[in-house]
């Protein structure tokens, strides 16, 4: 044992016989890999395993940087001053899992705390998923009193991201921040940490006139448990006309929250135009086969078929491969549907042909409930939303997650952005 | 008499704030002009001591520290350097070795001219190649983490790669995680 060097010996031996090369690829692979899983994100057919596969790939690579440590930074610094995203997210994540304290303070008072755009955005990404919560802390603590309102949102976002409770002192000082961008991210950072005791400071923010804060708040004060943010989504549903964006967001909001009394209100949204995409969503979310005819009516419809076929779906539980429902040309009616959504990726989608899927609900329409809130075809449970967040397709979770949310007071607000990993272990902890 | 104090103070005030943004001939402006004034430029650098910038904290330490006292030293080292180019210009070689220059520094200064050398490193926009590289490997004898942020900057902004690495190297080996170069001949 006496001839065993010391753990520090053995990295310094093997620090200057790290080949550059090797550190090169994994910092490209790295960079290529960032950019391939905020793609996967917004996927319609790739689901939480996949997006495990991919972080695997991810991490075995940062752990090739990690491993050069000492080498790397002759490939890492300058990435501080003129790196981009993936890039960016590279040095950071090793300099966030690897640096000791002294090291760590300096590079962020350095260049953490001058990030702008693109560098920013890169430090951010690693500081919302790197698991090392107190380097975590130790640079985004002084953001909170920072002169740029940046930085100040950057640290609620960050901390709020990870569901660090010693965020919540923070946030209550930060929802009296001058700039609306920063109470903004305050009033996300109360939603996502489910801190009841900001509720009424919250619901102040709903009649907020910048539009960011408002629709933050609105989602906020719903995870919160307002009753206040209910009658708000309604109200905005009525005054639909004047101000599409808030009635677009309170129509899925309610549907989320899937209360019965709102299914009229939400079916009398579909006259307006610009608010049928949201009010089709809500009809699913809000799990009443009532509901069904009134889909079945817009199948017809090339523009809103993608998202008749989701509700549809997210109602019934069917299967329309298995089921033989699919339209021969469906790819490119999804692909339709995809960029009018706003540019996520058009995937594979596979969409049901009109006529067949109204068959198939003539045929099988006696065997649903009508009195109960169902979700894929069961009763809408805690498990059943578990199970759906573990199949559904990444660009969905997002939606999923906070319907889950909503169910019940006393559950985490899921992160479906965060590492895979961190999502299981986070729904292990809902306790099914 | 108030107006003259207070336009000879924002001066002194803009010169540290040259110094610590400027490189090249700008910088070495402000440079001169703050140790001219000598004990008058203290207050102004003093204001900045506390910069929340690590980069600005060393160059305003050095500045103060070469007025309050390390002018000898300094000077001669700069003068070191400046003899040897002219010396090995008329060799064949052309150009002082590195290594030799760095030994040098060792056996006439110990440590007590990293701050300064470091502070022209990263203030310097022509320094030739051996001049960075004798700094590099003179520094890295003396591992001090006052240096750390300027070198750190130095090998994130510099465009040579031979520099970068080696200013890597120096910054391993201030944190510890690297032994530095040797200097035997």
């Amino acid at each position: 044992m006496a001839n065993v060097p010391p753990a520090s010996a053995v990295v310094n031996r093997y620090a200057g016989r790290v080949r550059f090369d090797v550190l090169e690829e994994h910092l490209e692979e790295v960079d290529f890999l960032f950019a391939q899983r905020a793609l996967l994100l917004t996927s319609q057919r790739h689901t939480l395993s996949d997006l495990d596969a991919s972080e695997q790939r991810l991490l075995a690579h940062l752990d090739g940087l990690l491993a050069g440590e000492a080498e790397a930074y002759k490939l890492l610094l300058p990435k501080f001053v003129q790196g981009e995203g993936g890039e960016v997210f590279a040095v950071a994540y090793t300099v966030l899992a690897t640096a000791d304290a002294a090291w760590l303070e300096l590079l962020a008072r350095m260049y953490f705390d001058n990030a702008q755009g693109p560098v920013l955005d890169g430090l951010c990404a690693a500081l919302r998923l790197v698991p090392h919560s107190a380097n975590v802390t130790a640079v985004v603590a002084p953001w909170f009193t920072a002169a740029r309102a940046p930085l100040r949102a950057a640290a609620l976002d960050v901390l709020g991201f990870r569901r660090d409770p010693a965020v919540m002192p923070l946030v209550r000082a930060l929802l009296d921040d001058p700039e609306p961008a920063v109470r903004a991210a305050a009033c996300v950072a109360a939603g996502q940490l489910r801190d009841y005791s900001l509720r009424e400071r919250v619901e102040r923010e709903l009649s907020a006139s910048d539009d960011a804060l408002r629709r933050a708040a609105l989602r906020s004060a719903m995870l919160l448990g307002s009753t206040l943010v209910l009658d708000q989504c309604r109200a905005a549903v009525q005054r639909h006309a004047a101000e599409a964006d808030e009635a677009d967001e309170a129509l899925r909001l309610l549907g989320y929250a899937g209360q019965a009394v709102d299914l009229p209100r939400v079916l009398a949204a579909l006259s307006e135009e610009t608010l049928v995409s949201a009010a089709l969503a809500a009809l699913g979310w809000m799990g009443n086969v009532a509901a069904i005819e009134t889909l079945l009516d817009y199948a017809g419809h090339p523009q809103h078929l993608f998202q008749v076929a989701q509700s549809f779906q997210r109602i019934t539980g069917v299967d329309f491969g298995a089921e033989q429902l699919l339209s021969a040309s469906s790819a490119a009616p999804a692909a339709q549907a995809d960029s009018a959504r706003g540019g996520a990726s058009a995937d594979e989608t596979a969409l049901p042909n009109p006529d067949k899927l109204a068959v198939w609900w003539s045929a099988h329409a006696a065997q649903f409930p009508a009195e109960q809130r169902l979700l894929h075809g069961q009763p809408f449970t805690l498990g059943g939303m578990l199970l759906l967040l573990e199949q559904a397709a990444l660009a969905q979770r997002g939606e999923i997650a906070l319907a889950l949310a909503l169910m019940d007071a006393a559950l985490p607000h899921i992160e479906s952005t965060a590492f895979a990993v961190v999502q299981r272990t986070q729904c292990a902890a809902c306790g099914v | 008499m108030t107006n003259s104090t207070s336009q000879g103070k924002d001066t002194a005030d803009a010169l540290v704030t040259k110094a610590i943004t400027a490189t090249g001939d700008e910088y070495f402006q402000s440079e001169r002009a703050l140790l001219a004034r000598g004990a008058a430029a203290i207050a102004a650098l003093q204001q900045r001591a506390q910069d929340p910038d690590p980069v600005a904290r060393f160059v305003v330490k050095t500045l103060l520290d070469w007025i309050e006292g390390r002018a000898a030293d300094n000077d001669a080292a700069l003068q070191y350097l400046d003899a040897a180019e002219k010396r090995y210009a008329r060799t064949p070689v052309g150009n002082p070795p590195p290594t030799g220059v760095a030994r040098y520094l060792v056996e006439h200064y110990a440590g007590r001219v990293t701050p300064v050398l470091t502070l022209r490193l990263i203030k310097e926009d022509s320094w030739p190649h051996w001049r960075v590289m004798a700094v590099l490997f003179y520094v890295q004898q003396y591992p001090d983490k006052e240096l750390l942020a300027p070198l750190t900057h130095f090998a994130a902004t510099t465009t040579e790669a031979e520099w970068r690495n080696e200013a890597v190297e120096t910054v391993n080996v201030i944190r510890g995680v690297k032994r530095a170069q040797s200097l035997a001949p």
